[in-house]
């Protein structure tokens, strides 16, 4: 009981910095907000018992991407008071899709009886060592052994990307 | 106590030519960063060498029809198929580069041709992916390597614009089909897609569940931004036409080749069995992207744009066949993917020769005269645009009619019916190449053809002599494409 | 489970806490005597000039951008670590091939001048 209250809880302090990150027009604060959203995600992860995941939201979002989007605000020279931009029309028409789309999106998923799926296929054994790095680890080195190596060719194609993209050509 | 790790059961040999392809990638790579070549064509040929010998390679598989790797890699004539389709982009697009490169010098580097193999690598693996998750990578990994490739005439700001235009809303179009990925795992609670078809055929009722329901939207959202699918293709004309000529070829006929066997992977056989109105909104969508493609493109006066909605309007003849469902609808997208990837690599690496040193947007106006003073170009271009039209004797008409069949099998007579009416609209664009080309007088002097390499005149003539070989002895090929449909095991 | 994380609640009570009440009890006892040195926003080190604000290098970029994939790298030896004794020489053989990969990259990137600051 306290458990889950204290998930929603997490739930609902992410959902709040979430919007924060969005409507704050300081784009460093912006970024600082996200921080706070990516650790109260990382503890959403450990209410559902998924260590790994909390920890991987922690290194790689809080900090790894953090930082480079602050190199990206940097870079891009991003004023506290970026003018008046008038976006009025774009404005509305976000607005409609939000409030249209999202009950949309969430009408359907309430129709949703399809988690009974997953219900019999997955042990409470298994559910229990869900976010433990053996579990991980097992299933990563077996059977998505074939994504698992495609992804080393992934991060390659990034760095070739930056560097040909971003490096001046020697002349 | 820690779980007990089984062994995988390892099999190399069916992802031989994309081991085979990477390497050649790695290789190419650090072999122009430690300066071992000197000569202008070295690396396109180390490039081109790897990639025939993966090619050869591919037939060892043929015939074959197993998993491999856990369920991720489907080995059956549809992979071996679109394979083929994907490796003959890939060398025509290395051929036509290597005239390219005498405007371009940057596009000569190690870089490039690394990055459009790894393109291809992505690609041949979303042919192949039995497994949702290797699906994802595979696509981001050919997504990547193309939002490079579109913004590499670093100096030039519409090649920019284009590949952060196209970024943005692939990253965007890409989180979508990864949320719909989510939903179809939480509603049948599998990612293999041979497991996924069992448990739909063992349990309908999940077709209807909401959870579902939005999976498949999801992902229909993220595979048709790739595809460009009305509405889902604002961003076309402007990557297409401000990304360098022929990675303009190449993204066009490879990402839609990959992208339509996902299509097919995904829903036309395990979701075959959708309820019809849901179908109704893929044949919607198919209207729309033939309409507003072929509609758009008649007022075009860049060739380069022009080329861009008729790629627009070609996925909607595609898409027709993905309406239609049923493995001759399976086998005639195959086919037509086939010939799309010849005429339009050809009709894009024409225009690729004709690109003068600071700008490569030709007008219709630059074609004038062009048939009559380089006759064999002309005849060249002049079989790109029939077969685009879909004019008899060429391998568009018989892709089209392969499709179009299928359809009218399946029920769906309106839908061909303004197919069909489509084709005679495009017609009017597509012959008006050739009106300007062979009727008009020539008017600008300055626009000056470099002597065509050999490369570039092998990689012309291979493409039209596939078309003529597609549409006037269609029969192996088409015997080819129908043993290759995808039937779950 | 949730009790599992009890210490992480403490520790962060603790530097909480700690943080807090250094603050409180310093602004409570220390002596406050306002001097132009003491105003200034370093007290040692050079004074800072020109605006905060500017444009930095897109050098920075593609070091960040290194970082960040090398990062991801050792995210992925994480599990391989922690499994390593089950995984045995066929896990070793895969994340070699990994790393083999990614080595090739580096070896790229190395050459290409790109970890030079020119």
């Amino acid at each position: 009981m306290l458990e889950s209250m204290l998930l929603y809880l997490a739930a609902a302090l992410t959902l709040v910095t979430s919007v924060m990150v969005a409507v704050t027009r300081n784009t460093v604060h912006s970024a600082l907000w996200m921080v706070a959203s990516c650790f109260l995600l990382a503890v959403v992860f450990l209410f559902l018992r998924l260590q790994f995941m909390a920890a991987l939201q922690v290194i790689i979002y809080a900090g790894a991407v953090m930082m480079f989007i602050i190199f990206a605000i940097m870079m891009l020279n991003l004023r506290v008071n970026p003018g008046r931009i008038q976006l009025r029309s774009t404005k509305t028409a976000g607005l409609v899709l939000v409030l249209f789309l999202f009950p949309a999106l969430l009408l359907l998923l309430g129709m949703g009886r399809g988690i009974a799926a997953l219900q019999g296929q997955v042990s409470l054994r298994a559910l229990e060592q869900f976010g433990e790095v053996p579990l991980l680890a097992n299933v990563m080195f077996s059977d998505y052994l074939l994504p698992f190596e495609l992804v080393s060719i992934l991060l390659t194609v990034g760095v070739i990307g930056a560097v040909a993209l971003a490096k001046k050509r020697k002349d | 106590m820690s779980p007990e790790f089984i062994l995988p059961a390892v099999n190399f040999q069916c992802i031989l030519p994309q081991i085979l392809l990477s390497l050649t990638a790695l290789l190419v790579l650090l072999v122009d960063v430690f300066g071992l070549v000197k000569k202008a064509n070295a690396l396109a040929l180390i490039t081109l060498a790897g990639v025939v010998f993966a090619t050869l390679t591919l037939f060892s598989g043929t015939g074959l029809q197993e998993t491999a790797f856990s369920g991720m890699i489907l080995v059956d004539g549809f992979s071996f198929f679109l394979n083929l389709t994907i490796c003959l982009i890939l060398i025509l697009t290395i051929l036509v580069s290597m005239n390219y490169q005498q405007f371009f010098p940057g596009i000569n580097s190690g870089e490039y041709y690394s990055l459009l193999i790894f393109a291809a690598v992505g690609m041949s693996f979303m042919a192949a992916a039995g497994n949702l998750i290797l699906l994802f990578v595979a696509l981001e990994l050919m997504s990547v390597s193309i939002y490079v490739l579109v913004g590499f005439h670093k100096d030039n700001l519409r090649s920019i614009e284009a590949a952060l235009k196209y970024f943005l809303m692939g990253a965007f179009a890409t989180s979508f089909l990864l949320l719909g990925f989510a939903f179809l795992y939480g509603a049948t609670g599998t990612m293999d897609l041979l497991t996924m078809t069992e448990f739909i055929r063992s349990n309908p009722e999940v077709l209807s569940s909401g959870l579902f329901l939005s999976g498949v939207l999801l992902t229909l959202t993220g595979l048709g931004f790739k595809i460009s699918m009305v509405p889902f293709h604002m961003w076309t004309p402007d990557v297409y036409e401000g990304a360098p000529t022929v990675i303009t070829g190449f993204m066009a006929t490879g990402v839609k080749a990959a992208a339509f066997a996902a299509l097919v992977r995904i829903f036309m056989v395990p979701l075959g069995s959708l309820p019809i109105d849901w179908s109704m909104l893929l044949w919607v969508a198919a209207v729309l992207t033939m309409t507003v493609g072929n509609i758009i493109a008649l007022v075009q006066d860049s060739i380069k744009r022009m080329l861009a909605y008729s790629g627009i309007a070609h996925a909607g003849y595609l898409l027709i066949g993905v309406v239609a469902g049923g493995e001759l609808a399976q086998a005639g997208i195959l086919y037509y993917l086939l010939v799309y990837a010849f005429m339009n690599i050809g009709a894009f690496g024409v225009l690729a020769l004709l690109g003068k040193k600071e700008t490569e947007y030709n007008t219709l106006q630059e074609f004038s005269g062009l048939g009559l003073k380089y006759p064999v170009l002309g005849l060249a271009m002049a079989v790109f645009m029939f077969s685009l039209a879909g004019i008899p004797p060429t391998g568009g008409f018989m892709g089209k009619l392969y499709i179009f069949s299928a359809a009218i099998k399946s029920g769906y007579v309106w839908l061909v019916v303004l197919g069909a009416l489509n084709s005679v609209i495009s017609i009017y664009y597509y012959l008006r190449v050739i009106v300007v080309m062979y009727f008009q007088e020539s008017g600008a002097e300055d626009v000056a053809f470099p002597a065509p390499s050999p490369a570039i005149t092998l990689g012309l003539g291979l493409a039209a002599a596939g078309i003529m070989i597609l549409g006037v002895f269609p029969s192996y090929f088409w015997v080819l494409a129908q043993n290759s449909v995808f039937v779950p095991m | 489970m949730l009790l599992e994380y009890i210490p992480i609640l403490y520790l962060m009570l603790v530097a909480i806490g700690f943080g807090v009440i250094t603050v409180i009890l310093s602004s409570l006892i220390g002596p406050k005597k306002m001097t132009r040195e003491k105003a200034a926003s370093y007290e040692c080190g050079l004074p800072s000039e020109g605006f905060q604000y500017f444009q930095t290098p897109i050098k920075f970029y593609v070091f960040a951008l290194l970082f960040l994939i090398f990062d991801l790298e050792c995210i992925f030896l994480y599990p391989w670590a922690v499994h390593y004794n089950q995984l045995g020489l066929f896990g070793f053989v895969e994340m070699l091939i990994f790393i083999c990969i990614l080595l090739v990259c580096y070896v790229y990137v190395w050459k290409k001048g790109a970890l030079e600051w020119d």
